[in-house]
């Protein structure tokens, strides 16, 4: 039995970017999403560093699993892919009926290549966010 | 994608970020555009319910939060004692910088709502820094 989680914080994270992109500029939401990849996930990028591609499937393992998303993993020597079937933070914002803002996606973007950046890795996200699929690879340079 | 687990640190690190750029006000007028424009679902149920839609919105809030916390639901009262505030919590199990009046949002967030539905609130913060604090809502006349 998956551990519940409060998904609505999907919806309020989607608001906050909404309301960040509109009042102050998409400039401000990078800004921040840069930010928020630096003092949220250093600590993966320790692991990275240390571990390899095997902490991130390890990570994405763990995450995705917990918020009950469609994915899988692959994983090569030098590079590793997760392939979103269906984005758990899509599918919950659309299902409670809040508004999407309109490059969600932005997140995984820019996360993923300030991550890329702190590891010495190469990143590319993949997103289809009206189908809430994506493909998010990171290998190495 | 910023996981339901890690949404607290994203929020943190939004409070802190408005704070920098543009001043203490901007984060209350953060607050007030979540209020007026994503907790719609608890203006709803109090609007709907009254003290019982407020029991209904936060039960289902702290148990998917996996809160400390003891609720008396009354007639004409609503009360919420948080022994340990999960939010409180986790930006201090990961070290993470809290945004100093980060409490304040549970304060502009709700008061709000509630008092637009004829209930005075009240908030009393206990331990900021441990996460104790309580909330107590009565219906006026």
């Amino acid at each position: 039995m998956p551990t519940k989680i409060h998904k609505d914080f999907h919806g309020a994270l989607s608001a906050g970017f909404q309301y960040l992109a509109e009042k102050y500029g998409q400039g401000d939401l990078e800004e921040y999403l840069e930010l928020c990849a630096q003092n949220i996930y250093g600590r993966l990028a320790e692991e990275i560093k240390k571990d390899g591609l095997q902490a991130l499937e390890k990570y994405w393992q763990e995450i995705f699993s917990l918020e009950e998303a469609k994915f899988r993993i692959k994983r090569e020597q030098s590079e590793i892919k997760l392939i979103v079937a269906e984005c758990p933070a899509l599918v919950h914002i659309k299902q409670a009926g809040y508004p999407v803002y309109k490059d969600f996606c932005a997140q995984c973007r820019i996360i993923n290549s300030v991550i890329a950046r702190m590891t010495g890795l190469e990143s590319t996200v993949k997103s289809d966010q009206t189908r809430a699929r994506c493909t998010q690879t990171f290998k190495t340079k | 994608m910023i996981s339901c687990t890690e949404f607290i640190l994203a929020y943190n690190e939004l409070f802190k970020f408005l704070d920098r750029k543009y001043g203490r006000n901007a984060v209350v007028d953060f607050w007030l555009y979540i209020s007026d424009n994503f907790l719609t679902n608890l203006d709803r149920l109090v609007s709907e319910k009254g003290i019982k839609g407020m029991a209904e919105y936060w039960t289902h809030t702290l148990t998917e939060e996996k809160a400390d916390y003891t609720m008396t639901v009354g007639k004409n009262s609503f009360e919420i004692r948080m022994k340990q505030c999960p939010s409180v919590g986790l930006m201090n199990k990961k070290g993470v910088v809290k945004y100093p009046f980060y409490c304040d949002h549970c304060d502009v967030l709700y008061r709000r709502i509630i008092e637009k539905h004829g209930f005075r609130y009240e908030i009393n913060y206990e331990d900021r820094e441990k996460g104790v604090c309580s909330l107590k809502v009565t219906r006026n006349g």
